[in-house]
């Protein structure tokens, strides 16, 4: 689909003049895309060397670094408690989150797919929260879950008669309200993507699924589920992906001083304990290699999306 | 136009691909010229804007010298004064909590001010506090500007009403006191604030107790002794007992309202509750804490002040850094901290107290508590530690975990630092 | 049956909407209404005092009178109104310029034959997989070696190069048929004619969906502001809206101040993704459905 050049059988002589050609042809493209590659490679590429470098070293940040080899990988995946207890809070936050979040996306998608009027004010009022900064939502659920009576959770605990909880510092709260809140701001992306979905399954589907007899159940089960199946990939992917580089939630809301994981770590996940690793304990290539396991971890989760390699393969 | 964007961006990068991650050294002698010193002051704008009254008055006699000082919060200073070491720039002069002197000295941030003249900071000083703030090898990278001890605040009247004609004297009264109040209807008897359900409430109970972190020297960790233990089921029955709130609260809100009658808090509280709560005027007062079964005994603790590295005028900031201990530079911030943050400064020259913007009672209580307070481990690893510390202490209370098992992790743990 | 269904969704949205109700009240509120147990769900005497206090004197402190957002940072000239100013500058200047150098690649990547684009394209996708917190340390090292903390420079010029824009405008070229491209060749047009005068118009729907997705996302940067911000004078608005509630952390008295500060953050990209909701949701549908 792209402009390749065809390839009838030629001479070699011929070819190499071809070869040439097409060369001086591509020198404006190259000055086209300078630009972009040169900050990609200057903030990106390079950055991420170093980056790999610092997680074989024990930098941290005035000192020079120091080749430690794999000691930091080594440490972090067989010694680390904390970082044990940062990975299972985010497999467990993501997990919930995702297929939360996934769920309550198609759930809205399906009652609010409509152009009328009430769907879009619905669709709107959803999506509110992606639109919406980061650091001001998380100020706002911090004043909402107050541990004292006058925050809004625990008033509305006090109409059923309940006692105030300290909403914060208890552990066991940590990760649900770290999903409700990430259902909260993450749904309605996930619900737009999903009625884009939802429109471009051809109505005659239904029709012939109608005149055979189906169930809303089945029409949904059979039909709307399968032709869904890109897009939900996507909408999972995207949504693990930023599950896992979660930080403002936990930096904003559950931070204790000492600590940035909160009570007991409750709220510690991967990139809250870099940036507490890096920033606060200057372990900057301990951070990197947290960082890199990091990516790893994603990066065998992306994997799996197809959506990439096909995007690749198209090119 | 577009060629030009894209030779300012290749450039742009070339440059940076030709950066690499060292730095230069910075001279040690005063560069030539008036000085302009830029000062991190970890707290609130308040107390930004008191230091820059002194500041100003510094001016007066030292017109070669400008110093603006900037707030920076707790939350990311810490990290924002690490960012600033690693990149030798930003400011001159830092404030911070006790250990980050020693911490960021030790990796090369901060100046060690034995080069300059501290010798009189260091005779004025509460030899408990210098302790704290002295590397092992001797070096002072940023000497106490405030001290910050805790105080037992309570409400008479609530206490009477309960039944309880005097302030708790030792633990046994303390926790006879919540229960009768308790029983007279106050929802939350008592109430502790600054480091609420961290290690430093939880060491003023090691130390009532007789326990220590580390031993003098730092060459052993005790913090697993039995002492500790008691300590620590003392501490933790506060939160499964007696209805300690796990979380940090306004104590002055809520001694107004009554919800309130006990608070072991902050010193630097005590400033703002009469101005934010009129109600509350006459109706509170202080007493030094109950005392343990080995007597008296807190922590105080405060912020360091000292001079980064990088600064180009290390000796105008290690005279500003001085000058703050003067007569001078107390008065206006003891005025100006009251005014305008509501909060008391107590400096750390002990003696003058005196002067302070407080009551009698407040004035007693703190000078009783000055003789018998310890600063915060210099030992190596104790700031990586003390968070450690902290959430072993919270499974004793939230998961019921067993007081010696988790000393015993936390021992570990420090150990582990302490090489 | 699907209207039944409905009904518990729009008890959700009420929920959805309940956190900004709370913020929007507790910003008119007077500061002894913030702590007042139980909370009033309407303020019941709704004041400007939050935003601007006419009887605070920050020489004389008195009971329950907090300094407004626009009385805080004396030392910022603007205060609160300069943050707002950096972040627009930074979020106008990054949009415009990584989209212009976006659509460039993505033109020579779909629509010219480079030996060695599918090896270019390759990296950018899979460096979206990385999470960009890896390369934070490293950054910052550069951004300090080029002295650019604390500058726009720091800001913008790391943030250009964005591979989800160069990728989604990749995927959207490629539905722009190559005929057209061959016909202005045909016709002696060079390549950045084409462009900018052929591709670029075309492209419209996608570079408005990019632009609004990097203007929010500049306007809400959080953590690289944070770290390379080192005066007052040049934080954006969610670095000042956390220092804010970090000087202030614990202090309920000061929550009015922070809910405004709040508000207004978040006010201008609500009206900016109203007004170009259709944009915006056609570009989230695009990214999602293509490729």
């Amino acid at each position: 689909m792209t402009a390749v050049i065809t390839k009838p059988a030629t001479p070699a002589r011929n070819h190499r003049a071809r070869q040439v050609a097409r060369w001086r042809r591509a020198v404006p493209g190259y000055f086209m895309l300078l630009p972009f590659v040169a900050l990609f490679c200057g903030f990106l590429v390079w950055p991420l060397l170093n980056s790999l470098y610092f997680a074989f070293t024990d930098f941290n940040g005035v000192k020079p670094p120091g080749w430690v080899g794999g000691e930091n990988f080594a440490r972090l995946w067989t010694e680390d408690t904390r970082f044990r207890k940062a990975l299972l809070n985010s497999l467990i936050y993501v997990a919930c989150a995702v297929t939360l979040s996934t769920a309550a996306s198609l759930a809205l998608a399906l009652a609010f797919r409509g152009t009328s009027w009430q769907d879009r004010i619905m669709r709107t009022i959803f999506f509110l929260p992606s639109v919406t900064s980061t650091i001001a939502v998380m100020l706002i659920w911090r004043w909402i879950f107050s541990g004292e009576r006058f925050g809004l959770a625990n008033t509305v605990l006090s109409w059923f008669g309940a006692e105030p909880v300290s909403w914060l510092s208890t552990p066991r709260w940590t990760i649900p309200l770290l999903v409700l809140m990430a259902v909260w701001g993450g749904c309605g992306y996930g619900m737009v993507i999903f009625v884009s979905g939802l429109n471009a399954i051809p109505e005659e589907f239904y029709e012939a699924a109608r005149l055979d007899g189906a169930t809303l159940w089945q029409q949904f089960r059979y039909i709307t589920l399968p032709q869904l199946g890109p897009v939900t990939t996507y909408v999972v992917i995207t949504g693990l992906i930023g599950a896992f580089q979660v930080f403002e939630a936990v930096y904003i809301v559950f931070r204790a001083v000492s600590s940035v994981g909160g009570v007991q770590d409750s709220a510690l996940m991967l990139v809250p304990y870099l940036y507490d690793m890096g920033f606060t304990r200057f372990q900057l290539g301990y951070a990197s290699a947290i960082a890199w396991t990091l990516f790893l971890i994603i990066f065998v989760i992306s994997m799996i999306q197809l959506r990439f390699t096909r995007a690749v393969r198209e090119l | 136009m577009h060629r030009r964007m894209f030779a300012t961006a290749a450039a742009v990068v070339l440059l940076a691909a030709g950066c690499t991650t060292g730095g230069t050294d910075t001279p040690q002698q005063d560069a030539a010229g008036p000085a302009e010193l830029l000062f991190w002051n970890t707290g609130s704008d308040e107390q930004a804007a008191s230091l820059q009254v002194a500041a100003d008055r510094y001016k007066e006699t030292h017109p070669d010298v400008t110093v603006k000082v900037q707030a920076i919060s707790w939350d990311d200073g810490h990290a924002k004064v690490l960012t600033a070491a690693t990149s030798k720039s930003g400011p001159d002069i830092i404030s911070g909590g006790l250990s980050w002197g020693i911490e960021f000295g030790e990796l090369g941030g901060m100046i060690d001010l034995n080069a300059y003249d501290i010798a009189q900071a260091k005779q004025q000083t509460r030899p408990e506090l210098w302790n704290s703030i002295t590397s092992t090898d001797g070096a002072v990278y940023g000497i106490p500007m405030d001290m910050v001890l805790y105080v037992f605040y309570y409400r008479p009247d609530l206490l009477e009403a309960a039944g309880v004609t005097k302030a708790p004297a030792t633990w046994e009264e303390l926790f006879a006191a919540v229960e009768k109040v308790k029983a007279s209807g106050v929802v939350t008897p008592l109430v502790e604030e600054w480091g609420t359900f961290e290690w430093l409430p939880w060491f003023n109970y090691l130390k009532q107790a007789g326990g220590a972190l580390y031993s003098d020297d730092c060459s052993q960790v005790t913090i697993s002794s039995d002492q500790a233990v008691l300590a620590t089921t003392t501490w933790a029955d506060q939160y499964r007992k007696y209805g300690v709130p796990k979380a940090t609260v306004d104590v002055g809100n809520g001694l107004a309202k009554g919800e309130y009658a006990m608070a072991i808090g902050a010193s630097y509280l005590a400033g703002g509750f009469d101005a934010a709560h009129p109600e509350l005027k006459g109706k509170w007062q202080t007493a030094p804490l109950p005392v343990g079964p080995a007597g008296a005994g807190s922590f105080v603790g405060g912020k360091i002040v000292g001079a980064m590295a990088h600064t180009r005028f290390p000796q105008a900031a290690a005279d500003f850094v001085t000058w703050l201990y003067t007569d001078e530079a107390v008065e206006i911030l003891q005025r100006e901290v009251f005014t305008r943050g509501g909060e008391l400064y107590i400096s750390p020259r002990p003696e003058l107290l005196d002067k302070a913007n407080a009551s009698d009672n407040l004035r007693q209580t703190l000078k009783a508590t000055l003789n018998t307070v310890t600063g915060p481990p210099n030992c190596k690893g104790w700031e990586t530690s003390g968070s450690e510390v902290s959430k072993r202490l919270q499974a004793v209370v939230n998961d019921g975990k067993d007081p010696k098992a988790a000393l015993d992790e936390a021992a570990t743990i420090m150990q582990d630092n302490l090489r | 049956m699907t209207r039944l269904l409905r009904i518990p969704l729009y008890l959700a949205a009420i929920t959805m909407l309940a956190p900004f109700y709370w913020m929007a009240t507790a910003a008119f509120k007077p500061v002894p209404e913030l702590t007042r147990n139980p909370p009033s769900f309407v303020p019941g005497d709704p004041t400007l005092d939050a935003f601007y206090e006419p009887a605070y004197d920050p020489a004389i402190r008195k009971d329950e009178i907090v300094p407004g957002l626009f009385q805080r940072w004396e030392d910022v000239p603007g205060g609160f109104l300069r943050f707002i100013g950096n972040s627009l500058l930074v979020a106008t200047t990054v949009t415009v310029l990584s989209l212009l150098i976006a659509a460039l690649a993505a033109y020579a990547l779909t629509k010219m034959d480079l030996p060695g684009r599918r090896v270019i394209f390759v990296v950018v996708v899979a460096s979206m997989m990385i999470p960009w917190q890896v390369t934070l340390v490293p950054n910052y090292l550069i951004v300090r070696n080029l002295e650019w903390l604390n500058t726009y420079q720091g800001y913008i010029v790391p943030a250009l190069a964005k591979a989800f824009v160069v990728f989604f405008l990749v995927q959207y070229m490629r539905a722009i048929p190559d005929d057209l491209v061959h016909a202005a060749r045909v016709d002696g047009a060079g390549e950045w004619r084409i462009w900018w005068r052929v591709v670029m118009p075309l492209m419209r729907p996608a570079l408005a969906a990019m632009a609004i997705f990097v203007v929010l996302a500049e306007w809400n940067n959080f953590l690289w502001p944070l770290i390379i911000v080192q005066d007052d004078t040049m934080a954006n608005v969610p670095v000042a809206l956390s220092r804010l509630n970090a000087s202030q952390a614990f202090n309920p008295q000061h929550m009015g101040v922070i809910m405004a500060a709040s508000l207004l953050t978040s006010l201008p990209t609500v009206i900016f993704f109203l007004a170009f909701q259709k944009h915006f949701t056609r570009g989230i549908a695009l990214s999602g459905i293509k490729g």
